[in-house]
């Protein structure tokens, strides 16, 4: 298993791997993606409570799961940035952040417009709604960071340092519904005792949860292959640089037209 | 379903779900055409010509 990941830090490895990999699972992601709204409009019934604002629960939930487990990514990707020296962790990491930020965005913007009819506020500065909204200023920092540090060695380390920093927010999220009085509700699918909502509303809801994350997949190779790209250009730029200035300094220049 | 007082908001949020996947889509693959483009453009001028995607 460390072999094979350290076989897949080599860039060269990893461009012929996402050569089929990004058309397979973008292939998966749209069947799963279709599936899911199939059911989420058309299968699961309206809540006997919510009516249908229910169906908002289908992008809402995924969107969150995805928010936490996307720091998750960028977390292991910060360890094997100062841990390991992961060739690819940075890349994977300044990859993962702005997707991070777009489905983190996602879950609170979804959950505001579920939030008006259900409680009659779009807002309110309870624990679990102020933790998602610190996670998503959490994901545009590390956007932000990665975009002012030019170098890109001392980026990714400062990004890594302020990842594991920023890691304590996800079991803040995760149980300040427990552990403070919040007006949005306990965890419902993963809990003791198992899902408290019914099956017919589970199914559509897990294989939104699938298609999400596969969707992420999708885009994070897609942006990771576009990060070793980038370093490679760099790379050549810089030599056609010292190339021209050689050229320059022996004389053999091409006069500027 | 669409008699529901509430189905604004349902649309709402799928018209947003919509609108973020779109982006985040397009962001990854505009960058991705873009930078293909200029690598082959740089190959090109150094006459090296190979994929930069091998």
């Amino acid at each position: 298993m460390l072999n094979q990941m350290f076989n897949l830090a080599n860039p060269t490895n990893f461009l012929r791997l996402a050569r089929w990999l990004v058309p397979a699972l973008g292939a998966l992601t749209a069947l799963l993606l279709a599936l899911g709204l199939y059911l989420s409009f058309f299968v699961a019934p309206a809540d006997y409570q919510q009516g249908e604002t229910v169906r908002i629960m289908y992008l809402h939930v995924p969107a969150a799961w995805l928010s936490m487990f996307i720091y998750a990514v960028m977390t292991s990707a910060a360890l094997g940035t100062l841990v390991w020296r992961h060739p690819l962790a940075d890349a994977a990491q300044k990859a993962a952040a702005p997707l991070g930020a777009g489905f983190t965005f996602l879950c609170l913007v979804t959950g505001s417009l579920w939030g008006k009819p259900m409680w009659g506020t779009w807002w309110v500065w309870d624990a679990r709604l102020t933790s998602v909204l610190v996670l998503f200023l959490i994901y545009l920092g590390l956007v932000a960071l990665w975009q002012t540090i030019e170098e890109p060695s001392r980026a990714a380390r400062a990004a890594a340092i302020f990842t594991l920093v920023g890691v304590v927010n996800i079991p803040i999220i995760k149980f300040s519904v427990d552990w403070w009085n919040t007006l949005h509700q306990p965890a419902s699918v993963f809990r003791l005792g198992g899902p408290a909502i019914a099956p017919s509303l589970l199914w559509p809801l897990l294989v939104m949860a699938i298609a999400f994350t596969l969707l992420f997949s999708t885009l994070h190779v897609v942006a990771i292959r576009n990060e070793i790209l980038r370093r490679r250009l760099g790379r050549l730029t810089m030599l056609a640089a010292a190339a021209g200035e050689t050229e320059m300094s022996s004389g053999y220049a091409e006069p500027a037209r | 379903m669409m008699e529901d007082p509430n189905i604004g908001f349902v649309i709402a949020a799928y018209v947003v779900g919509f609108i973020v996947i779109a982006v985040m889509i397009a962001a990854v693959l505009i960058d991705h055409r873009g930078l293909k483009h200029e690598l082959q453009r740089l190959s090109a001028r150094s006459g090296a010509g190979a994929d930069p995607e091998s």
